[in-house]
């Protein structure tokens, strides 16, 4: 190494916050000054919650029995959702992510209409579906005599409809990344076609499908549009933790404050256990 | 006369809009490397042989046996074809052990022989594997994950081996260790293998005969060092010794 080589070496050494500064790019004032204002944008009305909690007051709120049954309703509908979600999402993901060519495209439009769709639309869209009148609504009316409106397997539906393109968006992305290279090594090696869906497609993505549950998830627990369209607001039986805050605000703001304050602590969790997957785990077994 | 075993491969390869034409023969025992630049093609051509890309034109046949010919109608999809590839970015099962990486390749395909355990236990100790045997694939160095890719390519009991740049993604020592294990390999391989790199010391390291590859298109092929001594400077393939991304 030459003298003047190592003479630079020392020198970039000292300026290492410049030279990290350069190789980032710099940020000129006005841009850190609009960014701030978008950041608090963003975390003040979070702020402003946590300043109205009761603190004291918060586990009795959280205990009350109109609060319960809409905690139990909304964890095990959106669990419910989630798993069909999977079951229906991955096969999904599969096809999008081996298709190509037009049909491809426009299956992809309908996947991810309903994350642009306003949510009452979608609710509007279910019942003009399966609605008393509705395209197959009708006809179940009819034939078995029960409507699926305004029922707990409507807000099952409800909450499908909007949260299923998180999973099958995520796993889609990570099957072209990551699936598409090791089934042909495992094609290479002579496996045969399901032999690979099995044990290296669905192995290969398999945080991403955790990642995508997860997503799925947190979408159908905050789903308020189209389950109070299609599903209504019955305590005890449609009233999901986000209409039940709704329904509170005027009436017991407190108690809305309180269940507010929960679903946030929730997303939270589900948000930090998706970074350590995604920086952790995911990056690691490419 | 070749060889009944030998890989005949004359075809057109679809590289963007331009169809290129590549014609050769590689004998068993006389491994062919394929050289030139980034974007000649090398690795398009080891797809094409693998089965991974279907030619446009033309003819590949192993052992007699026709795997690719659109004229004839003629397509073996890769999992049928007894050809393993070890790929340049490993590609290995991350989720497996390394073990269970070598289990999956010998129990992919069907096979009247019976083989297991003591196959397995072989490749291991050749390859230097079994004091990491039950480490996840995802957890290994990059040497580490060079020889299991080797060694799982060959648990497949190929009839043909194809290499893409095994070497471009190690440090030269690691590289070194690697070299030692693959050349014994392929001396111990008894069908055709074709070494796609861009680095003419390995070309010559470890084949008999080579062709140059530029645009899809052959611009030289005989004996290796022929065809070594016949590209004038380096220039011709870039910095060849610096690893591709």
């Amino acid at each position: 190494m030459s003298i003047e080589s190592r003479e630079g070496l020392i020198s970039a050494q000292r300026n290492e916050r410049t030279a990290d500064k350069l190789a980032t790019g710099a940020r000129p004032t006005l841009v850190k000054i609009l960014a701030v204002i978008g950041l608090l944008f963003l975390v003040a009305p979070i702020l402003g919650i946590l300043s109205r909690v009761q603190w004291l007051d918060l586990w009795s709120q959280l205990t009350d029995p109109a609060v319960r049954d809409a905690l139990v309703l909304s964890a095990w509908t959106s669990s419910a959702t989630t798993v069909i979600a999977v079951v229906v999402g991955v096969p999904l993901a599969l096809m999008l992510a081996r298709g190509h060519g037009r049909p491809a495209g426009l299956v992809r439009a309908f996947v991810v209409l309903p994350l642009v769709l306003p949510p009452v639309i979608s609710g509007v869209a279910l019942l003009a579906l399966l609605g008393r009148n509705g395209l197959i609504g009708a006809g179940i009316n009819t034939w078995f005599g029960f409507t699926i409106p305004f029922t707990q397997v409507a807000v099952v539906i409800a909450q499908l409809f909007v949260a299923l393109p998180f999973l099958v968006i995520t796993v889609e992305g990570a099957l072209r990344t990551r699936g598409r290279h090791l089934e042909q090594a495992a094609r290479t090696l002579g496996a045969s076609e399901s032999r690979i869906i099995w044990s290296v497609t669905i192995p290969a993505v398999r945080t991403a499908i955790i990642a995508g549950a997860a997503l799925c998830w947190a979408r159908a627990l905050g789903e308020f549009g189209a389950t109070v369209t299609f599903a209504g607001s019955f305590p005890g039986v449609t009233q999901t933790l986000p209409i039940e805050v709704y329904y509170s605000l005027v009436t017991q703001p407190d108690r809305a404050i309180a269940i507010s304050v929960l679903m946030i602590a929730i997303c939270v969790v589900v948000l930090v256990s998706l970074r350590r997957s995604w920086s952790g785990r995911f990056l690691r077994d490419a | 006369m070749p060889n009944e075993n030998s890989l005949a491969a004359t075809f057109q390869m679809q590289r963007g809009s331009l169809f290129a034409d590549v014609s050769f023969t590689v004998e068993p025992g006389k491994p062919l490397a394929v050289l030139g630049s980034n974007g000649s093609g090398k690795s398009s051509l080891l797809h094409a042989l693998s089965g991974l890309i279907a030619i446009r034109a033309g003819r590949i046949a192993l052992a007699n046996t026709t795997l690719d010919a659109p004229g004839e109608r003629c397509f073996v999809p890769p999992a049928e074809r007894r050809t393993s590839m070890v790929f340049q970015d490993y590609r290995l099962f991350g989720w497996l052990s390394v073990r269970g990486n070598l289990e999956f390749a010998v129990r992919a395909r069907p096979r009247t022989a019976t083989v297991g355990v003591s196959e397995i236990d072989e490749l291991m100790t050749r390859f230097e594997l079994n004091q990491i045997a039950g480490h996840r694939a995802s957890a290994l160095s990059g040497g580490q994950s060079q020889r299991l890719a080797i060694a799982r390519a060959l648990a497949a009991r190929p009839e043909m081996l194809l290499l893409d740049e095994p070497f471009s993604a190690l440090d030269r020592r690691v590289g070194d260790s690697v070299r030692a294990a693959l050349g014994r390999a392929i001396n111990d391989f008894p069908g055709p293998v074709v070494l796609v790199t861009h680095d003419l010391t390995d070309a010559q390291r470890f084949c008999d005969q080579a062709i140059l590859l530029e645009h899809g298109r052959i611009q030289a092929a005989g004996p290796v060092d022929e065809v070594v001594n016949g590209i004038e400077s380096a220039t011709v393939l870039g910095r060849d010794t610096t690893p591709e991304g």
